[in-house]
């Protein structure tokens, strides 16, 4: 018998446990290999998973990038695309304020919360974004606009500029002009170079009545009472006009109006009692019968903004 | 079954404990026979004749682990037949196999003194695996009891058969130099 053999003999013979230990493994085939492929399994979901994690934090990452860049109000841009999504919710809203925002937002305002957890308080921002762009554009209109208050003395290029630049202006402030237009020819005809305010009509049926507490050169006293159905706001504009061979001229101002004008609200049955400084825009009035264009438009809720009317009040200065 | 049921079955000489055991081992010895003999003739018959060999040897043995005897019966079993298939095909003629064929007559054809030098062989090489790692142990008790192929290894465990090459290559050695170590003379 050779060497081999009788190793092989006496591999045969060796202990039990060894046999019993590899022969274990006969019971469950491939049981080793089959681990390690469900170890690579488990290795394959859990870099799926830290991928995914990764993914996820690279997404929140730029997503609050994103949030913090200040708002431009371009509604064609991705950015404040998301933005308005994130803080309005609804396409409505959306559309909202792609129409209301033409104005920027002063420097450093930023329309997001930094966080899309916090939807009502983005929503807020927007909306506050959104007043005082429309506020900027209000103020805007009113210095520059018809009223002739932040205009200077007028001369017809400039109405035309002016008028031109209405046009670009939103639907809201074209309203006015609109309005405007519809003016009288007895309107046009009293004196409406270079005042603005005089485009206005006077109401077909005047719900409002206006008379003098007392007159002088430099000052002028009045009250305004609300006798419609409507509450009406009264602006605190006017324009003035002075009686000259039966016809009414505009006064030309010497100075621009100083002070913010605004709008007071009227119910019905109401009273104001206003005080015109003459002094301010046309210095000491001279001995003449005058009237002062008051204009007013009434509160309609169904509508954005309802047109502007004139009333007109007449005094007489003394020499 | 349980192997001490089967067990008790033997000891009780009841018929059926070769049912039951060919009921659960006869697949696992059919596969130690397999793999030497290469024919599913012998290797049956071979099987049937551990089943005997078991019926014999249980009373009055009560082995600690059913596979491992009875896996030792058939690869005991199936080298034998193995050597004197070889022994035909070399056309060593008649008288060789006819020594071999008697050879079985006999109660034992190795002197006490080689039956002695055996046994401290396999507990030398028993000594030798115990002082290796569980993986190469197995990978050698696999290769060369079992007598699975380098690639059968190599997918039982999941390594390359490179590495199941060269764990045998390395474990030969020491193997050699463990015996000499041990004054083991073959």
């Amino acid at each position: 018998m050779k060497k081999s053999e009788k190793l092989l003999d006496a591999i045969g013979q060796i202990d039990d446990r060894l046999v019993e230990e590899a022969a274990r493994e006969e019971a469950v085939p491939g049981r080793k290999r089959k681990k390690r492929t469900v170890l690579l399994r488990w290795q394959g979901a859990l870099a799926a998973c830290a991928l995914l994690a990764v993914c996820i934090g690279m997404f929140r990452t730029l997503e609050r990038m994103g949030a913090l860049q200040p708002f431009t109000g371009d509604c064609g841009g991705k950015q404040a695309e998301e933005i308005a999504m994130d803080a309005c919710g609804s396409p409505q809203e959306r559309a909202e304020a792609c129409a209301q925002e033409e104005t920027p937002p002063a420097a450093g305002e930023y329309a997001l919360a930094d966080s899309p957890a916090e939807p009502a308080a983005a929503a807020e921002t927007l909306e506050g974004t959104r007043q005082a762009a429309a506020e900027s554009s209000k103020e805007e209109f009113e210095n520059n606009g018809p009223n002739g208050a932040g205009q200077e003395e007028g001369s017809q290029d400039d109405l035309q500029e002016k008028k031109g630049a209405l046009q670009d202006r939103p639907a809201l402030l074209t309203e006015r002009k609109k309005a405007g237009g519809k003016q009288d020819g007895s309107q046009a005809e009293q004196g409406v170079v270079g005042q603005e305010i005089c485009l206005y009509p006077e109401a077909e049926t005047v719900p409002v009545t206006a008379a003098v507490l007392e007159c002088s050169a430099q000052s002028l006293c009045y009250v305004f009472t609300n006798q419609g159905e409507k509450t009406v706001l009264l602006r605190e504009e006017y324009g003035l006009e002075r009686m000259s061979e039966d016809r009414w001229e505009t006064v030309s101002p010497q100075a621009k109006e100083s002070r913010e004008l605004s709008e007071v609200s009227l119910l019905t049955g109401e009273s104001r009692e206003e005080t015109i400084f003459f002094t301010d825009r046309y210095g000491t009035l001279t001995a003449g019968t005058y009237r002062i264009a008051i204009s007013y438009r009434m509160e309609n809720p169904q509508q954005e903004e309802s047109g502007i009317y004139n009333t007109y009040l007449e005094f007489t200065v003394s020499p | 079954m349980e192997d001490e049921r089967i067990i008790d079955l033997y000891w009780a000489r009841r018929e059926n404990a070769i049912v039951e055991t060919d009921k659960k081992y006869g697949n696992y010895c059919m596969s130690i026979a397999l793999h030497i003999l290469k024919s599913p003739e012998d290797s049956e018959e071979c099987v049937n004749d551990t089943w005997m060999k078991a019926w014999d040897s249980m009373p009055p043995k009560r082995p600690d682990f059913l596979a491992a005897f009875l896996g030792k019966i058939t690869r005991n079993l199936s080298i034998s037949r193995y050597r004197m298939s070889h022994a035909r095909k070399r056309g060593s003629g008649e008288v060789e196999l006819l020594l071999l064929e008697l050879e079985e007559c006999l109660p034992s054809a190795k002197s006490v003194e080689e039956e002695i030098e055996g046994k401290e062989t396999a507990a030398s090489i028993d000594r030798f695996l115990y002082g290796i790692d569980e993986e190469s142990r197995k990978i050698f008790v696999r290769r060369y009891f079992f007598v699975d192929s380098i690639k059968e290894i190599a997918a039982r465990y999941g390594i390359s058969e490179s590495k199941v090459k060269s764990q045998l290559f390395r474990m030969r050695g020491r193997l050699k130099d463990h015996l000499e170590k041990e004054g083991v003379v073959l």
